[in-house]
């Protein structure tokens, strides 16, 4: 069973060209699909677009985004709000300048939850204090008192995926959801994305540039570059018979540790 | 430790050049609510010209705090840092205003360092102008040039920050802090936002620039692999503390810190198997409010022994430019 399908879907921008160009696919129960590819190539108007969380200037100009059997391209505001957070929740790329600067953490990650649930403050912080510490942070309690510019880039990030995930949505959007973290902390957040499916049955769209994660956790992958998905099929398909002479220059270009070293010369 | 110490510290003998950053004894402390919060925790590194030196660390262990620290732009608790032989955090006045241009960084966020309603070209044309007072249409045209080097249109000159894509963004903010040959080069995760053929692509250019230029320049990256790549040598960090530092090419099979391994056994593979357990790091992340009498690695450590409780593990040469402060190596 499908629970998103992207049909032909053009997204532009006020200045003309399509930032995402006639985009088919679609995202099953319970599955984990990747989309990977060149910086500038769409990504982000793509899973944007889904939400109706696009900047001021961006349409979907051609397409459906159809959410168990809704078109969200033509949903209204209220219907949109309802299933933000609760059904479908989002991870932003820039965490950091999403969160409000003047702002402590902790009031921002509670309106975010309590926007769409309604819970008591304890038992509130009892679960965002869980979800903190699923995600490594130590001292929860600290971080919650914090203003965003007291926190490191992926402590920031870290808080951004625990507010996308407290509510166990559906359907999870994440947006280089580990490009700030280590790699010994990407692996905690990795293997709470794929609990939260496991577990939970939740479904997620997850962009990336980690190749290495993407193959990990996906059971498909799409490849983008310049504004088209140039190639979409199983992880297997992808990763281990890429089509697409973009996707193995991609799958070339990965830094290994024993790979070649940059010639100073 | 001496200075003539420290200046050999973990530096590889063909690749020793001339001093140009001298990190000595440096801690940051930030009061959080009456208690004390040890972001940086006494830490010494030398940066030769023309050298990259790789950075690596837990999220949260205070990589970012000494980069700022290095730039200038946060003061440090303790400790000394000196850029050719001056110790500029102390500089006043037109001097200090002088010796900023010496210093570059791309921060870690690269759209909070933008303000919204300055357009790309004019955020691209400021260093020059300012530094070099270059007339408008001159810094403008050689903005342009800048782009390109970094794989974007020069079109792009005339668009807002929230125009453009997270990677475009960071490609901006390289270009800037390359535009006006700074002699010290700070890059804070300056790729993460990057696909890794346009990655390798700007690695390519950071090296060949930091040669060309004879540049030092401090790398702060997530992936190991990457920064292995690209530094001459990489210091791995842990709660605020540098706990190993080697040349590059020692990494993957000489290492000798605990911390290390777990870091380069949490990869994940391209080619990995899906079935497989994730190998995570056991045990409670670290807290710098609460910084033990011993090594703060020891609670999640395999080889943890009773002396390691005991004191806090300083820095040991073990040779071949490879320093590692755990006390079972
Ligand atoms: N608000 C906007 N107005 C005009 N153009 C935009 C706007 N936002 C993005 N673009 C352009 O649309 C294209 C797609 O941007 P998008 O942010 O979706 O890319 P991306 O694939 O997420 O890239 P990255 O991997 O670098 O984050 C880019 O070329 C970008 O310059
Ligand atoms: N202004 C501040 N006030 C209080 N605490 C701070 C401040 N700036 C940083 N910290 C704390 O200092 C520690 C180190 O932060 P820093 O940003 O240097 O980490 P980092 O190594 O760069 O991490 P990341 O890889 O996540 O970017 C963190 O615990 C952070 O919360
Ligand atoms: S000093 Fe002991 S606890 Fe610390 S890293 Fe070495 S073996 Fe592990
Ligand atoms: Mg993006
Ligand atoms: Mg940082």
């Amino acid at each position: 069973m499908n629970i998103l399908e992207i049909e032909h879907c053009t997204v532009c921008y006020k200045n003309g060209t399509p930032a995402v160009s006639d985009v088919t696919f679609a995202v099953r129960e319970r599955e984990i699909v990747s989309i990977v590819g060149e910086s500038g190539s769409g990504k982000t108007t793509l899973i944007r677009a889904i939400l109706g969380l696009l900047p001021p200037g961006g349409h979907v100009t051609e397409g459906k985004i159809v959410f168990n059997g809704m078109d969200l391209v033509t949903a209204d505001d209220r219907t949109l709000r309802d299933i933000r957070g609760r059904s479908i929740a989002m991870i932003f790329q820039d965490v950091g300048s999403s969160l409000d600067p003047i702002r402590r953490v902790g009031i921002q990650y509670r309106e975010a939850v309590c926007a769409h649930e309604d819970l008591t403050k304890k038992s509130f912080f009892t679960r965002a204090r869980d979800m903190l510490a699923r995600m490594h942070l130590s001292d929860p309690d600290r971080v919650m008192d914090a203003y965003p510019f007291e926190l490191s880039g992926g402590m920031k990030q870290r808080v951004g995926i625990a507010m996308g995930m407290t509510s166990a949505p559906r359907l999870l959007l994440a947006d280089e959801p580990t490009s700030a973290l280590d790699v010994t902390i990407q692996a905690q957040v990795v293997s709470q994305m794929k609990e939260l499916r496991d577990r939970y049955g939740a479904s997620m769209i997850l962009v990336t540039h980690n190749m290495g994660v993407a193959s990990y956790l996906s059971d498909r992958i799409g490849v983008m570059k310049s504004s088209r998905m140039v190639e979409f099929g199983t992880r297997d398909d992808i990763i281990l018979r890429p089509k697409d002479p973009y996707t193995v220059s991609l799958l070339e270009a990965v830094p290994k540790l024993g790979g070649k070293m940059y010639e100073r010369n | 430790m001496s200075g003539t110490e420290l200046d050999r510290k973990g530096s590889d003998k063909d690749q020793e050049g001339e001093t140009l950053l001298c990190v000595e004894h440096v801690s940051k402390v930030f009061p959080v609510k009456k208690r004390r919060l040890t972001a940086v925790d006494d830490v010494s590194l030398t940066l030769y010209k023309g050298e990259m030196l790789g950075v690596v660390g837990e999220s949260g262990c205070g990589k970012s705090t000494l980069a700022k620290i290095i730039a200038g732009s946060l003061k440090a608790t303790s400790g000394r840092v000196t850029l050719n032989g001056i110790e500029y955090p102390k500089l006043k006045g037109t001097a200090a205003k002088n010796h900023r241009r010496n210093i570059q960084m791309v921060f870690q966020d690269p759209l909070s360092s933008f303000s919204p309603r300055m357009k790309i070209g004019t955020y691209l044309s400021e260093p020059r102008r300012n530094y070099d007072h270059l007339p408008r249409s001159e810094a403008w045209r050689e903005a342009g040039a800048l782009l390109e080097q970094v794989g974007l249109p020069a079109s792009f000159l005339d668009r807002f920050p929230h125009e453009l894509s997270g990677g475009q963004l960071q490609r901006v903010a390289i270009a800037r802090a390359i535009a006006i040959d700074p002699p010290l080069l700070i890059c804070d995760e300056a790729t993460g936002a990057l696909d890794v053929s346009i990655q390798d692509q700007i690695a390519a250019l950071l090296v060949r620039l930091i040669k060309e230029r004879n540049i030092g320049c401090l790398f702060i990256g997530h992936d190991p692999a990457l920064v292995r790549s690209i530094s001459n040598r990489v210091a791995v960090m842990y709660l605020g503390r540098v706990v190993e530092l080697m040349p590059s090419r020692l990494l993957e099979k000489e290492h000798r810190h605990p911390y290390t391994g777990a870091l380069l056994d949490s990869i994940f593979d391209v080619y990995c198997d899906q079935s497989a357990e994730i190998r995570l790091l056991e045990g409670e992340p670290p807290s710098p409010l609460r910084l033990q009498s011993g090594c703060a690695f020891a609670p999640r450590c395999p080889q943890c022994t009773e002396r390691c409780r005991r004191t806090v593990p300083e820095l040991k040469d073990i040779g071949g430019g490879h320093f590692v402060a755990c006390v079972e190596t």
